[in-house]
Parts: C-alpha cells; sequence; structure tokens
C-alpha cells in the first residue's frame, strides 16, 4: 500500500512539475548579448492570417517564423521561451505584459505601421463615409483619448460605460467582432463582450441612429462574413492590408498603434537594474509599483520619480498579493492601510518608505448644504481629540477594540433631518473595510456615524467599488462618498470636501529580503506546492468570474450537435445500405457515390463548404449546419457499418426464417437486425466518440462549443496546462458517459446477459 | 398432396433440373438419394419456393404455388424445413427459437407456445436444454432442435435437407432416432439423404436423382435390393467397373494385369487381396478359359462398400462351365480359384452365350 501511495504522489509531482516548473526560472541573463530580431536563426512567432504575420515574413527572412492559430498560444510561447518574440497589435500585447509584467515586456522599437480601421462590405460606401465622420468627431472631441486611457493602458479592464441606445433607430446593423483579444474584445466576467472596440460600437451606434446586432466569431470566419455581406461592419481591431483592402473596404484609422513584438523580460535589454533594493521612493523608477486603480498615489509619486512601472490593481489587497508573489516590486498604498497589510504579514512585508502627505475627506456634491455641518463636526472632534483616540484605536493591534460606537443612541438622534446617503469603497483596513460580520466597519465609519448623529440624519451606507466614488456623487446616487480619499486639486474642481479627517502619507509598501540559501529540495513541500498550483489553476480557470458556466454552456452545445447527429445519421444509415446494397447497378452506383465522398472528405472542409457555400445566402443556424455535416459523416460510415453486420449474419437463418413463414421484412427486423447490430456495436460507439471529439472543430464555422470555451478561457488566463487537461478530461468524461447508454444497450441485446437476468427473475 | 410436373431450374446455364416430375401422397416418407449435384437439394427447396424454378408446375393441396397470386409464407407454415447447417437463431435460446414462430406467426400466447415448446424438447430429448444458446450446443443437438423447431408450426410436410451430412458419425445417430420416430407418427416427410440404410429403413418410397429428372423411384426395399437401371445399381452397389474385350490372339497378360492391379489399389483393396485377384486372374485367363475359348468380355467390379471383387465373363460358345471341365492341364488353375473364390456361378444365357459370375 506504502509504494502504491508513493508511486502516485510521484505521478501527481511529476505532472504539477511539468505545468509549474514551466516558465519559472527567474535566471537573470547577463546584459551580453544583444537581442536583435533581424539575427538568423531567432525564432519569432506570428499570428496566422494576421497583418503582423505578413510583417514578419517580409522584415525578418533570416528568422525561424512560427504560426500560431491563437493569440494565448503565442503569448505562451514568449513566456515559456519557446519563441524569442511575437509580433503583434501593441495596445492587445501592452495589456498582456501589463498582466504578467514578471515574464513579459515589449521591444521599445516599433516593428511596422499599423492602420486600425472597421471594416465594411464594398456595398457600403455610404455608411464607410458615415463612419468615417463619426471617427473624425470622436478623436477631435477627446473621447478617443479618454477611451484609449481607460482601455489600453491600465492592467485592470474596466466595464463598457453606460452609453444610451438610440431610441427610435433607422435602421439595423451588424457588427462582427472577435472577442479572444483584450482590451480591444473580450468577454467580461459575467461572459458578455466588452471592450474598447465594443464601447466604439456602442458610440457609433447612437451617432448613426441605428440598431446593432453583435455577432462574434473567429478571425477567418469574420473576414469571409465581411466579404459575403453577412456582416455590416467587422469592428475588432482590425489591421488595414492591401490584400484586405481588395475585396472590403476600409474606414480611417480609429486606434492609433502599431505592429509591436512581445519578448520576454529577461531579453530586455533596457532593463535598468531590477535588482535594486528598495529604500527611497527615487529608487522606484524603472520598477513595477502595484497602485490601486482608482486613486491618485501614482499621480502623487510622479511629483518624485519618473519611469516608474505601474501595475494597476482593482484592489489593494490584489495589488498587495502581487506583491507578495514578486509580480510587482512595491505598492503604492496610504499609511494606515500599509500598516495593516504590514501587520498581518509581518515575515514578508515591510515599509519602505513613506513620502509625501495626504489627506482624507468624505467628498460632497458641489454646493452642498451639508458642508459646513459636516466640517463643524469633524473639526469639533479634532478639537477635542476625539478624533486621535479613535485612531488610536482602529489603527492599534488590538482587534477587540474595533467596534463601532452607536453614536445614534448617544446622541439621541431619530433621523428626523433626512436621510444621509453615503457611498463608501471598503477595502481600506483599517479605515473602511467589510467586517467578519459582513457589514462595513472601520475609522471613517465611526466618523460617520458621529456625524450622522449630531446632524440628526439617519446614515444609509452603500458599498461601491473604488472607481465610482466621484460617479455616485455626480449622478446623485450618494449624498457623501469617500473611503479613503484623498483630498486633491483634480478632485476639488468636481466636488467639496468635508474636512479632513485623517492625516496619513504614502507609503512604499515591499517585501522582506529573502534569505536565499540553498534550500534542501523537500519531496512534501515540492507536493504542497504543486497541489497549491494546482488549485490556483482551478480556481482561475473555473471559478473565477464563473467560468464554469462558459464550460457548461459550451459542453451542452457539444452534446446536443453530438445527439442530434448520432440520431439522424443512424436513421440516414438505413437508406444509405440500401442504396449500396440495391440490385440496380445505378442505384448502387449511387449509394457508392456517396459513401466515398462523405468518407473521404475531411468533416472540416465538409462544415466549411457547407456553412459557407451551400448555406451560404440562407439565414441558418450555425448548429443546425453542424449537425447536418455531421449526419452526413456519420451516415456514410454507419450505412457501411450495417452493410457488414448484416452481412455477418449466416445467410442460413434467413432461409430458416423464411421456411418458418416469416416473410422479408420479419426476417429482417427479428433476426437479422438484432445480430447484425451485436456485431457493428463496438465499432459503431468507437465512431460515436468519435464524433463526439470531433465536434471540437465546429469553432471554425463560430460555434462556441467546449473548446471553443476553453479558448475563451485561455485568452483570458494565459494559462496552457490546466484549461487544456481540464478539457480533454471533461471530453473524456462526456464520452464515456454517452457511450454508456450504448453500453447498456449491447448488454440488453446479448442473450447471455440477458438469459441470466431472466433466469435470475425466475429464480 | 403434392404434384410436380416439368420442373426445370437452370443455374448458369447448366440445367440442373431438366423435367422433374412426381407425385408425393399424404403420410409418405420419401428418401431422394443420389450423386452429388444431381439437383436432390435443389429439387427440394423447389417445394418451397427457396429456389425459383424456370419452369413447370408444383401443386401442393391443389394449389399451384408457382402462382404469382399465392400467398408464399402461408405455404411455407404448413411445411416445415431442416437444414444441413441447422441455421438455429444465434441470438435466442432454445425456447425462444422453437417458440418465436408460434407466437408471431400462430398467435399462440407466451406461455402456451413456450410449454408446446417443452413438450417438443421432450420429444427430442433435450429438455434439459431449453436455456442454452445455440453456440453452446453439439451439432447433433442443434440439429435435434431444429427439428422442434420445425415442428413448432404443425406442419403437414417436413422436408429435411441432407440433415446428417454437417454431422461427425457419433451423432448422426441421435437425429436419426428422432426422424424415426417422428416418422411413426405419420407425417409427410421429405428427406434428402446420403444414409442409405436409413432410407430404406424409414422410408416408403425412395426417389434416386440423376441427369437432371427422377431417374429411379419405388419402394425402398424393392429399389434397394434390385434397382432396375444401370445408374441406380452402381449408385447402389457403390461398384466400380471396369471392362475388357481379351482375344487369346493378342493377349497381353502383363499389360492386362497392371491395368488390373492399377485399378484394384485405386479400390484400396490390401495387397493380400490384390494378390488373389491376380492369381486368380492368371490362371482364370491362361489356364482355364484361353485354352478352350478364343474371346470374352471381361467385367471386373470391385464394391467400395463391401470390398468384394466379382467377375463376369461372357462370351459366346456351347453351355459348358469350364471350371466344371475335368482336363488334367488345368486342374491346378481350377483348384487355385475354388480355393479362393467365394461363389462361382455359370448361367447359360440366349443367344449362344454363357456367363460365369465369380466373386472373390
Amino acid at each position: 500500500m506504502k509504494t502504491q501511495f508513493q508511486c502516485i504522489v510521484l505521478f501527481l509531482a511529476l505532472t504539477a512539475a511539468l505545468f509549474s516548473g514551466c516558465g519559472k526560472k527567474s535566471a537573470e541573463t547577463g546584459k551580453g548579448a544583444k537581442f536583435d530580431l533581424s539575427k538568423p536563426g531567432m525564432r519569432i512567432g506570428v499570428p496566422e492570417g494576421a497583418a503582423a504575420m505578413t510583417v514578419g515574413e517580409k522584415k525578418y527572412p533570416k528568422a525561424k517564423l512560427v504560426y500560431f492559430n491563437s493569440l494565448g498560444d503565442g503569448y505562451l510561447a514568449v513566456r515559456s521561451k519557446k519563441i524569442d518574440a511575437f509580433l503583434f497589435d501593441r495596445n492587445s500585447m501592452m495589456y498582456v505584459t501589463l498582466t504578467d509584467p514578471g515574464h513579459l515586456a515589449l521591444l521599445d522599437e516599433k516593428i511596422a505601421d499599423e492602420s486600425i480601421v472597421i471594416g465594411m462590405p464594398k456595398k457600403h460606401k455610404k455608411l464607410c463615409g458615415e463612419v468615417n465622420a463619426f471617427i473624425k468627431q470622436y478623436r477631435e472631441d477627446g473621447t478617443y483619448d479618454a477611451m484609449f486611457k481607460r482601455w489600453c493602458q491600465s492592467a485592470a479592464l474596466p466595464a463598457v460605460p453606460d452609453i444610451p441606445q438610440p431610441v427610435k433607430p433607422t435602421r439595423k446593423l451588424i457588427v462582427g467582432t472577435e472577442g479572444l483579444n483584450p482590451p480591444m474584445n473580450f468577454f467580461d466576467s459575467q461572459r458578455k463582450l466588452s471592450g474598447f472596440d465594443i464601447e466604439f460600437t456602442r458610440r457609433l451606434a447612437l451617432y448613426l441612429n441605428a440598431e446593432i446586432e453583435l455577432k462574434n466569431m473567429t478571425y477567418p470566419a469574420l473576414l469571409s462574413s465581411l466579404e459575403t455581406g453577412k456582416i455590416d461592419l467587422l469592428i475588432a481591431n482590425l489591421n488595414a492590408t492591401t490584400e484586405r483592402g481588395e475585396n472590403v473596404l476600409f474606414s480611417d484609422s480609429y486606434v492609433d498603434s502599431s505592429i509591436a513584438a512581445l519578448i520576454h523580460k529577461d531579453n530586455c535589454s533596457s532593463a535598468k537594474n531590477t535588482n535594486g533594493m528598495i529604500q527611497k521612493v527615487t529608487d522606484l523608477s524603472g520598477k513595477q509599483v502595484g497602485v490601486f486603480v482608482g486613486g491618485n498615489l501614482n499621480t502623487l509619486t510622479n511629483q518624485f520619480v519618473s519611469g516608474v512601472d505601474y501595475v494597476y490593481f482593482n484592489d489593494n489587497h490584489s495589488a498587495v498579493q502581487a506583491l507578495i508573489a514578486n509580480k510587482v516590486k512595491a505598492v503604492l498604498l496610504d499609511e494606515p492601510i500599509a500598516k495593516n497589510f504590514v501587520s498581518r504579514n509581518p515575515d514578508t512585508l515591510k515599509i519602505a518608505d513613506i513620502f509625501v502627505e495626504d489627506n482624507y475627506g468624505f467628498a460632497l456634491p458641489k454646493n452642498s448644504k451639508l458642508r459646513d455641518a459636516a466640517s463643524a463636526v469633524v473639526k469639533k472632534m479634532h478639537a477635542t481629540g476625539e478624533l486621535a483616540q479613535l485612531k488610536t484605536v482602529w489603527c492599534g493591534s488590538d482587534p477587540t477594540k474595533k467596534i463601532l460606537t452607536d453614536w445614534a443612541k448617544k446622541f439621541g438622534s431619530t433621523g428626523k433631518n433626512g436621510v444621509l446617503r453615503a457611498a463608501l469603497a471598503p477595502y481600506s483596513e483599517p479605515l473602511c473595510y467589510i467586517g467578519s460580520d459582513g457589514s462595513q466597519t472601520g475609522y471613517e465609519i465611526d466618523v460617520l456615524n458621529r456625524i450622522a448623529a449630531e446632524l440628526d440624519m439617519k446614515l444609509d451606507l452603500i458599498s461601491i467599488v473604488g472607481g465610482a466614488r466621484m460617479e455616485m456623487i455626480a449622478s446623485g446616487k450618494a449624498d457623501l462618498s469617500g473611503g479613503s480619499m484623498s483630498i486633491t486639486k483634480e478632485r476639488m474642481e468636481k466636488v467639496d470636501f468635508v474636512h479632513p479627517h485623517y492625516k496619513g502619507g504614502v507609503t512604499i509598501l515591499v517585501r522582506k529580503e529573502q534569505v536565499s540559501s540553498a534550500q534542501t529540495f523537500s519531496f512534501q513541500k515540492f507536493v504542497k506546492k504543486a497541489v497549491a498550483d494546482l488549485k490556483t489553476s482551478f480556481m482561475r480557470t473555473f471559478v473565477r468570474e464563473s467560468r464554469w458556466r462558459l464550460v457548461l454552456d459550451g459542453l451542452l452545445i457539444t452534446v446536443a450537435i453530438t445527439i442530434a447527429a448520432t440520431v439522424s445519421g443512424t436513421i440516414l444509415a438505413f437508406p444509405v445500405w440500401f442504396l449500396r446494397t440495391a440490385k440496380n447497378k445505378f442505384v448502387q452506383f449511387c449509394g457508392k457515390a456517396f459513401i466515398y465522398l462523405l468518407q473521404g472528405t475531411p468533416i472540416l472542409v465538409l462544415l466549411m463548404v457547407l456553412y459557407y457555400l451551400v448555406f451560404a445566402s440562407m439565414d441558418i443556424s450555425a448548429v443546425l449546419v453542424a449537425i447536418i455535416g455531421f449526419s452526413l459523416n456519420f451516415a456514410a460510415y454507419a450505412g457501411e457499418m450495417l452493410r457488414t453486420g448484416i452481412d455477418s449474419v449466416p445467410r442460413g437463418q434467413r432461409e430458416a426464417a423464411l421456411a418458418l413463414g416469416f416473410n422479408r421484412f420479419q426476417t429482417f427486423t427479428k433476426v437479422v437486425l438484432p445480430q447484425a447490430l451485436r456485431q457493428i456495436l463496438p465499432v459503431y460507439r468507437g465512431e460515436f466518440i468519435n464524433m463526439l471529439k470531433s465536434t471540437s472543430i465546429v469553432g471554425y464555422i463560430a460555434i462556441q462549443d467546449l473548446t471553443k470555451a476553453s479558448d475563451i478561457i485561455r485568452s483570458r488566463t494565459y494559462e496552457a496546462f490546466f484549461p487544456l487537461i481540464a478539457t480533454a478530461l471533461i471530453y473524456f468524461a462526456t464520452a464515456w458517459f454517452l457511450a454508456g447508454f450504448l453500453v447498456w444497450l449491447d448488454n440488453r441485446l446479448d442473450p447471455a446477459k440477458r438469459r441470466s437476468k431472466k433466469m435470475e427473475s425466475e429464480k | 398432396m403434392i404434384e410436380v410436373r416439368n420442373l426445370k431450374k437452370i443455374y448458369n446455364g447448366n440445367a440442373v433440373l431438366k423435367d422433374v416430375n412426381a407425385v408425393i401422397e399424404k403420410g409418405e416418407v420419401i428418401s431422394i438419394i443420389g450423386p452429388s449435384g444431381t439437383g436432390k437439394s435443389t429439387f427440394l427447396r423447389c417445394l418451397n419456393l427457396l429456389e425459383q424454378p424456370d419452369g413447370g408446375e408444383i401443386w401442393i393441396d391443389g394449389k399451384n404455388i408457382l402462382d404469382a397470386r399465392t400467398d408464399i409464407t402461408a405455404v411455407r407454415r404448413k411445411m416445415g424445413m431442416v437444414f444441413q447447417s441447422f441455421n438455429l437463431f444465434g441470438h435466442l435460446t432454445v425456447l425462444e427459437n422453437i417458440a418465436m414462430a408460434p407466437i408471431s406467426l400462430l398467435k399462440k400466447n407466451r406461455s402456451e407456445a413456450e410449454s408446446q415448446a417443452m413438450t417438443l424438447l421432450k420429444l427430442v430429448g433435450l429438455e434439459g436444454k431449453a436455456n442454452a444458446l445455440p453456440q453452446e450446443l453439439s451439432g447433433g443437438q442443434q440439429q435435434r432442435i431444429a427439428i422442434a423447431r420445425a415442428l413448432a408450426m404443425e406442419p403437414e410436410i417436413i422436408l429435411f435437407d441432407e440433415p446428417t451430412s454437417a454431422l461427425d458419425p457419433t451423432m448422426v445417430n441421435e437425429v436419426l432416432s428422432v426422424m424415426r420416430n417422428l416418422a411413426k407418427t405419420g407425417i409427410t416427410m421429405i428427406i434428402v439423404t446420403h444414409e442409405m440404410r436409413f432410407a430404406r429403413d424409414v422410408s416408403t418410397r425412395i426417389f434416386y436423382m440423376d441427369e437432371g429428372i427422377v431417374y429411379e423411384s419405388g419402394p425402398a426395399k424393392e429399389l434397394f435390393e434390385n434397382p432396375a437401371k444401370p445408374k441406380t445399381k452402381a449408385f447402389l452397389r457403390r461398384i466400380d467397373m471396369l471392362n475388357f474385350n481379351l482375344d487369346r490372339a493378342d493377349f497381353d497378360l502383363y499389360n492386362f494385369q497392371s491395368q488390373v492391379v492399377a485399378f484394384a489399389e485405386k479400390q484400396m483393396l490390401d495387397s493380400k487381396q490384390i494378390k488373389a485377384l491376380y492369381s486368380v486372374l492368371e490362371e482364370l485367363l491362361v489356364n482355364v478359359i484361353f485354352p478352350e475359348i478364343s474371346r470374352i468380355d471381361l467385367e471386373i467390379g470391385i464394391s467400395e462398400e463391401t470390398k468384394t471383387t466379382e467377375l463376369c465373363l461372357q462370351w459366346q460358345g456351347n453351355a459348358e462351365n469350364p471350371l466344371d471341365s475335368d482336363s488334367v492341364s488345368g486342374e491346378l488353375a481350377r483348384m487355385i480359384i475354388k480355393k479362393r473364390s467365394k461363389t462361382m456361378t455359370f448361367t447359360p444365357l440366349a443367344d449362344n452365350k454363357n456367363q460365369l459370375l465369380i466373386t472373390l
């Protein structure tokens, strides 16, 4: 037993080593060799069918080009050093480097120009003019700049803002996009299409007063759909090339970009000293520093140092996790929050430096009546020392003391002066955070309660994300906003602030230096790490953003296509067999032709022919086309199986049945078919499973099946191993389960098993 | 009951059945015998239309079954058939094999059909095998089940197509005894078989088929004991003949003997028998016949079955048996011949012909 257990553990460890080991080498390569893409033998990856591919072929003739079907695979190849560089659109890859700064970087040099345009079928000349007019407008009025900053310069993917849809649209346009290219177009956590291109689409729709139908499909499908006029606009970060321009219309450029090269960080010759210790703010230059996306700390820091590589996070917690995982070298935090993190991780974290003072206040709409009253309360608390007292309690280390005071009771406040709606972002412990009981608590909540009580108002707490603090005030959804919110000049232009209730500062949080002693290899530690890695991968692939729903949807499509095609293919097999075995030479020829044709055509080619040629002009669901294609293919094989099975039943039995007085039909159904089916059941089962696996290609005709779902997930997580293995396992489990039905059928038909069952029941 | 007129069947341009005529009465047991390839099975299979004849008429109970309007399945239900290769249904148990047709075709309910099946199994001596599958049974057992299956439909006629040809000798008897008992029940049976003894014992009439017709037919005992036509005879005796016209003037003994010996070896005579034949022939011809008679017709027949040799000599001349002569010169020869022969029969025939029949 012990040896068995050890074997299993060894196997698991080896598997874990496979995926956890790759790409995590922290080899600090020497700065000697210059990284030059035009050197002969350089391995350069290019995306199949994209403009970058042609660029790579023309510009680096001496290089060894590797063609990739999906962007995610290309990025992974760079990360795992299988290729030296990957060429693609700068904006798309910028996002990639921001999410994986530890391993990926962009080469500064511009590889080639790009013209990112909207694609339209040749017939839409008028539409093209309108689109160009919109593009001119959106560049001039600053919309483009704002969008670019929001989408293309941060690691956090924002949401598409609420752009109103046209009330009375005068036309309908079908827009095609891909959904596999963050930040331009991708699937968000609600599995809806989002991105720069989507926001652009909505704005364009408003401008054109058109109703938009969004369709997503793979790039080759997009291009052919554009050519055939199946879609009106292609808004998917399309690069205008001369070949493409022959068959379609291009708008003016709507996004500025160029072709860039993604390289591994280790090859980054322009990398400044990444090894140096961070002791003061100026040490941050050239390093990756994590910062809260909705805050102002980066702006503040830029006053002291330049060239900082900011990595934006949705909340402080993620930033600190990244720091602990050594993905960023430092995190900028407000002082009390930094102190809180240090107290929770005393062995790993420490504060390197505190610079610049920062004041926190609550934000109010401009000219709010509350401002003076609230400020008065705060000033009083400050004068009496109450504020300092609260600070000691909340910023101290004794959690038992951190309970909100019931100010309302103390002041006998009944809320007769109305409701104070306060929208706070509770992500900054100990100032404003979600306590263990799930409600908001913290220093700032305590102060707010006090203010509300003294003003005799009822406090209504609304929990929001950090980026929305200003919006809540601006839209009038809240009377007050905050959550360790710094008072800045910029903000003061838009809102009024209550007198600051907290004076803090900006700190730099760093890791404590690790003692890099040669750690002896511990098998247990290795296994532990492997298991932990597996867990992380699992969470990231399935749990995060409810990605399992994507998988489930894809699986349902896969199973639906398989079962429908099996049933109709089997039914079709009988006429096929009949034709094939007919005595009439011509009829037999027809049967043979059908079988040879369908057995000899690759199923992928068949599907594409059906979808793009046969059913091109018909508005037919792609899933139906897939079912038709697979049915035909299956019928050809099943028909031959039927022939073999039927022929294998001894002819004499047929004669015996006839001699007893059965007619031909009865002979076929009672004597021949049951035996024939038993013979072919194993092969049938194999073909069925084969077909289940073959359905993985339906992504080519724009169906989102299980494999496509896996692609989408991989394009977000940039992981290779786990999603792929998981997909394979799901296919296996599905095949085993569905084919189990056939096994049951086999048992039912097996006379020996039937007989023993019967004898059992007779006992 | 069954009347066949001018039946014709052609395979690949070869007329297997040329002009078959027969009448079979109710309750008869007909055995069809004959050499291979003479259309025995073809004839049988035409009776229930498993083969489609190319000419002629088949009347069963007053209906011409070759008429396009006849419901052939109804006709077949009254005729059972037992095949050389048993042809049991592999996916059903023995009980289901037997009960299947009565349930589907005679519309019997399951319990009735199954109890009838059990009765039939008892009849053929296999009631313990009710739940067996055909592949689990020996050939003899399968064939008996096949007979039971045919009987389940309560037919008026049963056709047997070489029922024991695929069985090894140990199992042949178990099937034959079932068929024997069946014959006693008075059901009409038509059997194509090679089992001569069985055919003789059980049948009412024998059809010997050859040359694409019913070459000879007759009551069993008569046909077997006194076949009228030569081919029938040859078949029944399983005799192979060697014919010679010998003339004293140019008789070459050694050439003659070598032919005889070759023939005898072909007939699987052992060396002792060949020696005996050799010496008898030599003594007979050289020392008994040729001194007195100048020309003879000699027919040497060796029966494969009994391994007896029959010498038939015919000549023109006085009605005298040369073996009865008391000439001194042939005395030794006569002795040797008498010693080695079983029977010696002299028969004077018409037209001054004489026949001497010696069996060894």
